[in-house]
């Protein structure tokens, strides 16, 4: 088994600080976020512009992307719904092959985003989501799943390229939420030959307390499930301990060398 | 301590089985069901509402005081004449087109059910025409926009705007969230009201009603 592949989240227009940057155009501030995050150990740079001021996305997809690459040697992820903005970033990376976060299986979704990956021969996020909502059990999850399996399939885009993300809903809305995000994991696992799994986790503690707690036992929990990837804060050391830590128990980590590597470079204190 | 206290506190604590007998006991000892309900049942989701604010309760406790508040609604609805029990409004929700998020919704629409508003659920991904179309046909006080992105956002805009230009915006509100979505934000796209989160929602609506 791989290694969990660290998508660094912290470039995301959700975040005020980040809002600001990417409307005032602040170089510096992207620059730093990005080269820390890869310096923590992320693999990939999500790459998040929207700021809810509708047309200028591609735009600002286009500088972001262009400046990040100037400072970081690894991959970026394209994140953005808006099919524009998803090509802008995807044209922009010339150093390594992007991620694209990410498809579903709403109509004005699938095919637009599909056709992205398979242009610029590109691994993508997908999310099994239907134009009704998300569907509430692992089943219905599994299912759609397949159905961009075989979207994808019909465009030479292979299951090993695509990362699905099992939905994660508030523990704190239901107490079954996490089960299902892991009982999706292990379906998709099983039933979908090559294809990747991909969490957000800090959707899982929303409205609780203590949010880190439940962010990092749930990850735990995720990988032990057959996770792949993870979208989170590498800047956060004690996650990232926590990570290198539930590589070394799952068999993830052969003769624990990333474990001590990372206890020698003082990364799994406090 | 009061039997109203005792339906207070118990809405406050979440028991749904507790509320429902307190609350039929209270009718059985004579008092109006109006009473129950404003000084015993209401007294105890608002103080919800204050502890939620300070971080002292959280969202699966809340919800389990709001079923709990339901429990009592539930058991004194009988009692009400029929023009006690009239809903103090209308409102029509939902989640912006492209935007498939229901849980803010969901809460929100929780609160206003338990507050004793009427609400018609849309649904998620409700295009801005269909809006217009429930506005029409349900003639609702409040008109409520979720979006959990900030790539729908702007369907918000475009929703008020399309009110606006259908001519339904006389006599109506309309009322915008959704974690992106800030106050500065709904000013700028013409919106009504703003609330932070479903309590704050619920709250602001019965201070204006």
């Amino acid at each position: 088994m791989n290694n969990i592949l660290v998508v660094g989240e912290l470039i995301n227009g959700t975040r005020k600080a980040v809002k600001e940057a990417v409307i005032n155009h602040d170089d510096q501030f992207i620059k730093d976020l990005a080269r820390q995050q890869a310096e923590a150990g992320a693999d990939y740079i999500d790459v998040n512009v929207a700021t809810g001021h509708g047309d200028r996305e591609a735009s600002d997809m286009e500088w972001a992307a262009k400046l990040i690459e100037e400072v970081v040697d690894i991959p970026l992820a394209i994140d953005s719904s808006d099919p524009g903005a998803m090509e802008a970033g995807l044209k922009t990376c010339s150093k390594n092959t992007p991620m694209l976060n990410s498809v579903s299986a709403e109509p004005g979704r699938l095919d637009p985003f599909l056709s992205l990956a398979a242009t610029y021969n590109t691994p993508v996020v997908a999310l099994p989501i239907k134009d009704s909502g998300i569907p509430p059990s692992a089943e219905e999850r599994l299912e759609v799943c397949k159905f961009i399996t075989e979207e994808a399939a019909k465009r030479n885009i292979q299951p090993e390229n695509i990362y699905f993300d099992p939905l994660v809903l508030p523990l704190g809305v239901d107490s079954e939420n996490p089960s299902i995000t892991m009982d999706t994991i292990r379906k998709i696992k099983q039933e979908i030959n090559g294809a990747k799994t991909l969490v957000g986790l800090s959707n899982v503690s929303y409205g609780l307390p203590n949010r880190k707690l439940l962010n990092q036992i749930f990850l735990a929990l995720c990988i032990q499930a057959g996770l792949d990837a993870a979208l989170l804060n590498p800047n956060d050391r004690s996650t990232m301990a926590v990570l290198k830590a539930t590589e070394a128990l799952t068999g993830r980590d052969a003769m624990c060398m990333n474990y001590l590597r990372a206890y020698r470079q003082g990364l799994l204190k406090d | 301590m009061s039997l109203f206290d005792d339906i207070s506190l118990a809405v406050q604590k979440g028991e749904v089985e507790e509320v429902a007998s307190l609350a039929k006991q209270a009718l059985e000892q004579g008092s109006g069901a109006l009473e129950v309900l404003n000084n015993a049942l209401m007294p105890g989701i608002e103080v919800v509402g204050e502890k939620f604010g300070r971080d002292e309760l959280f969202i699966p406790e809340v919800m389990m005081c709001a079923q709990a508040l339901q429990a009592g609604i539930y058991t004194i609805n009988p009692f009400l004449t029929k023009e006690e029990s009239s809903y103090k409004a209308k409102i029509v929700l939902g989640t912006v087109a492209n935007d498939v998020h229901d849980l803010g919704k969901n809460l929100v629409k929780m609160m206003f059910t338990a507050n004793g508003f009427d609400v018609v659920d849309l649904g998620v991904d409700v295009p801005a025409e269909k809006f217009a179309t429930a506005v029409k046909e349900h003639q609702p006080q409040v008109l409520g926009l979720s979006a959990l992105l900030t790539t729908t956002m702007p369907e918000m805009a475009k929703t008020i705007k399309h009110i606006d230009s259908e001519g339904l915006r006389d006599g109506l509100k309309i009322m915008v969230g959704g974690a992106p979505v800030t106050e500065d934000f709904a000013r700028e796209i013409g919106a009504d009201i703003y609330a932070d989160n479903a309590i704050e929602a619920a709250n602001t609506l019965k201070s204006m009603i």
